[in-house]
């Protein structure tokens, strides 16, 4: 079958053998594939670019719900994975800031948000991977069992990858149970002082949060925190932050953590300071110096900074921030795996794609 | 590293080893090195020429560098516990052990991470971590002797990994020899920065890429609460199905194990816990969590399990008990000494819910093939350790054990599994890759063993089937047919 029609410059295609046929048309052509719904890096495009929309290319695969797997092509909606899963009482925990993405893209970009802290991100997910690399092969790694050692793996590897190394068409993942009830708190402070003596004594909490974001600006400090499980458990939980927290004030939604999640866009706005997670209150203090509030997930050691003044770019205050602290800095627009200079990094691009079909070179770089 | 020219260890070689670590720390002589002819896997044997023990990245850097200038090939090893032949000197070599490098560098308890040494052993770090509110999840069963670089180089589990995941998912960070001798990092306590995952990629590469120095692993704050059950079946089946029905359930218990009557009868004998003789089976159930969520969980399974067919549901009362039961489970393999003088465990995996049917499957080789079998596995992973019970003295006996279990693996790879969920390929299970992965896979897989490990010169012979292997034909093997590599 052909693939449907298509704007110029773009490809729809319904099976494997025709992302293969796109990969290698634009391998013996000298032209460049990029994978939609994944960013690219900022470099230069030398050459035609024809956009991969995998929106055909999404059934599901098999669902043994008991098995609490699913394996899917890569092209079915996150909107569309999550609604399938719902019906079962099951869940990939993991936040996407747009449901329209095509689950390959997803997977290629490591969508992360919120429920981080306690779920972890798509590389403790993702458990059987089919990918098409930049020879045009299709190749597999993992399979749909929940545990596997068998050969190297390459589900870790392709996810983050930004579609650098291979087009993913087809994935399977192991899947959480959906929580009966959960409640998102916010607790207000004073300052970004406060905020980090309640994050030391939650280090030790008896509570298991899922999510544990802050947000600093001038005067003010903020926690959120999610919990998930049975109401009793839940409203356990919350008493028990809040004692822990010692915050001026406390208000507290039930069932609003994926109303949260799910608007929560500013990996895709704003550059991603990482640092170590006791390091985030000083962190935010830094970038405040700087002109910028913040706001990020505590738990896990990432602040996203946006400016409030005329003074600096936020991404200069990060890479200050970031360089005083040994963290590192992390923009959508500026930063790709594929543009590290590491040996290693080369080659496994030299392996994965050695026409640079997916890997746009910089200007004045020979391909 | 050529797959047919001969490693050649020559005295002048020796000399450079001897100067890196010093003649105490190097052995070479016959007797002393037939210790390292195997890992746990012992059906295939292969003495190393040469064994190193490194006391620093530094001293490892050294040896690689001598290995890469004589053209030596090497193996890292750890404690030797691995099952499935993963470090094995296969064509000889230098074996460099790192049981040596086991300082525990940094625990730091406010970020949740801490610094190791490859030589850490596993059940060591969790000591250093108690009373401090967090240990270290991945708890295989030889925790208390494998190590955290071994570990990391299967991509170890265990019984609580059904709830805390595999090794992958507690490391962070690695630092390792390359096979040119160069320190390389890859992660940290902040995660990946800007680069592709290559710690998980590193992490389950079964030594192939190079020699592990020193990891960063998470590390993870204890429950507030356990409760510990043990279920008791008149049938394997009721039990298997109960297995399925509570995973089906949606119930994930921080550790679902099974124990056959095989199994439970030589704990018993040496543990005297009091399990039930009569039993065809029993399932240890652990469910942790918030003190306030932890009964209904509890209460939950054991109706699950009544309604399955369970005789009885017992509650573990004290932490003691608790601990003691935890004892039986993990020296289970131990305790095996009391049925047979030899035996074979596989590490095959299916879908949860095709448990009952691989079960059954089992039984049903055991009978045929006129081999004892007894089960003690990670129920809730779908991941099975059958024990092939033989006489390894009896030649025809070896052969039925090692038709058995491809059998099973096979079974296992027919109902949608894999033929190893903790183990590792190594050299044993090399000829099911192909059953596993298309030429296609294997050649990418291949490929990316090329980018760590270019010349083959690091761990030859293993895991992939396509791997360069010096000297192979050299490899003791009891079983012919069943060659690792070439």
């Amino acid at each position: 079958m052909s693939s449907t029609a298509a704007p110029e410059g773009w490809l729809r295609p319904n099976s494997v053998d025709e992302v293969v046929r796109a990969i290698k048309s634009a391998a013996e052509n000298s032209t460049a594939i990029q994978l939609r719904g994944v960013v690219p890096a900022d470099v230069p495009v030398q050459r035609r670019v024809t956009s991969l929309l995998m929106d055909d290319y999404k059934a599901v695969v098999d669902y043994p719900a008991r098995d609490m797997t699913i394996t899917v092509q890569a092209g079915l909606h996150v909107c569309e994975l999550n609604r399938i899963l719902a019906e079962e009482g099951q869940q990939l925990p993991i936040d996407c800031f747009n449901p329209a993405m095509g689950i390959g893209a997803v997977i290629a970009s490591d969508e992360s948000g919120p429920r981080r802290f306690g779920y972890g991100t798509l590389r403790d997910y993702v458990i059987g991977i089919e990918a098409v690399d930049g020879q045009g092969r299709i190749f597999h790694a993992g399979g749909r069992v929940v545990k596997n050692v068998a050969g190297y793996d390459l589900c870790r590897l392709l996810t983050g990858s930004r579609g650098a190394l291979a087009a993913i068409t087809q994935v399977t993942f192991r899947l959480k149970p959906r929580p009966v009830s959960s409640r998102l708190s916010v607790f207000t402070f004073a300052d970004a002082n406060k905020l980090q003596q309640a994050l030391e004594r939650l280090n030790t909490t008896e509570a298991t949060p899922v999510i544990l974001d802050f947000a600093v600006s001038e005067g003010t400090a903020e926690l959120r925190i999610g919990v998930e499980g049975a109401d009793a458990s839940c409203d356990w939980q919350i008493e028990q932050l809040t004692a822990d927290c010692q915050a001026e004030e406390v208000a507290t939604e039930q069932n609003s953590i994926a109303q949260y999640c799910s608007s929560f866009g500013y990996r895709w706005s704003c550059p991603a300071v990482s640092v170590l997670p006791s390091q985030v209150a000083t962190a935010a203090r830094m970038l405040l110096k700087r002109g910028c509030v913040s706001v990020g997930h505590a738990g896990t050691g990432i602040l996203y900074p946006s400016r409030i003044s005329e003074v600096g770019e936020p991404r200069d205050a990060a890479i200050e921030v970031a360089a005083e602290l040994g963290g590192s800095v992390t923009s959508w627009d500026h930063d790709h795996p594929a543009c590290s200079n590491t040996p290693l990094t080369q080659r496994l691009l030299n392996t994965f794609d050695p026409h640079s079909v997916f890997h746009w070179k910089p200007s004045g770089a020979e391909s | 590293m050529s797959t047919t020219e001969p490693c050649v260890v020559t005295p002048e070689f020796l000399r450079e080893l001897a100067q890196i670590v010093g003649t105490e720390r190097l052995l070479d002589s016959k007797d002393e090195l037939l210790v390292y002819e195997c890992d746990g896997y012992v059906v295939e044997k292969s003495v190393p020429d040469v064994v190193v023990f490194v006391e620093s990245a530094a001293e490892v850097s050294a040896v690689v560098k001598a290995c890469v200038k004589y053209s030596v090939p090497f193996v890292p090893r750890g404690a030797g516990t691995s099952l499935a032949g993963g470090c094995l000197p296969v064509g000889g070599g230098v074996m460099i052990s790192l049981t040596r490098m086991r300082q525990i560098v940094e625990i730091n308890l406010r970020d949740r991470f801490a610094i190791v040494e490859p030589g850490v052993v596993n059940l060591n770090l969790s000591r250093a971590l108690a009373g401090s509110g967090f240990h270290y999840a991945p708890d295989p069963s030889s925790q208390g002797a494998c190590t955290i670089g071994g570990n990391v180089a299967t991509n170890s589990g265990g019984p609580h990994t059904l709830k805390y995941g595999v090794t992958v998912n507690h490391v962070i960070g690695v630092e390792f020899v390359n096979t040119e001798g160069d320190i390389v990092r890859l992660g940290g306590p902040c995660g990946r920065q800007n680069d592709f995952d290559m710690t998980g990629l590193f992490v389950g590469s079964e030594g192939t890429f190079g020699v592990v120095t020193k990891v960063w692993v998470r590390i993870t704050r204890n429950p507030a609460a356990y409760r510990t059950m043990l279920a008791i079946f008149d049938s394997v089946d009721d039990c298997s199905q109960a297995i399925s029905n509570i995973i089906g359930a949606g119930i994930v218990p921080a550790a679902l194990e099974m124990m056959d009557k095989g199994i439970v009868g030589a704990l018993e004998e040496a543990f005297q816990f009091g399990f039930p003789l009569d039993a065809e089976a029993v399932l240890l159930i652990e469910v942790d969590g918030l003190e306030v969520a932890v009964d209904d969980e509890a209460q939950t399974i054991t109706q699950l399990c009544t309604d399955t067919g369970a005789r009885e549901v017992r509650l573990s009362q004290t932490d003691d008990e608790r601990a003691l039961l935890w004892k039986c489970r993990k020296q289970a393999f131990g305790a095996i000494g009391r049925l047979s003088p030899s035996y074979c465990t596989q590490d095959g995996v299916v879908p949860r819910t095709q448990l009952p049917q691989i079960l059954k499957f089992i039984a049903e080789v055991s009978e045929r093939h006129d081999i004892a079998v007894v089960n003690v596995f990670h129920a809730g992973d779908g991941n099975l350790h059958p024990i092939l019970l033989f006489d390894e003295r009896n030649a025809e006996q070896v052969q039925r054990v090692m038709k058995a279990s491809d059998e099973i693996l096979e079974k296992c790879i027919e109902l949608g599994g894999s033929v190893t969920g903790e183990h590792g390929i190594g050299v044993e299970k090399i000829s099911f890759m192909n059953r596993l992965f298309t030429e296609t896979d294997l050649e990418v897989m291949e490929d990316v063993r090329k980018t760590f490990n270019p010349s083959g010169i690091c761990s030859p012979g293993k895991l992939l089937p396509t791997a360069g292997a010096c000297g192979m034909e050299h490899i003791e093997r009891s079983h012919p047919g069943r060659k690792a590599a070439m």
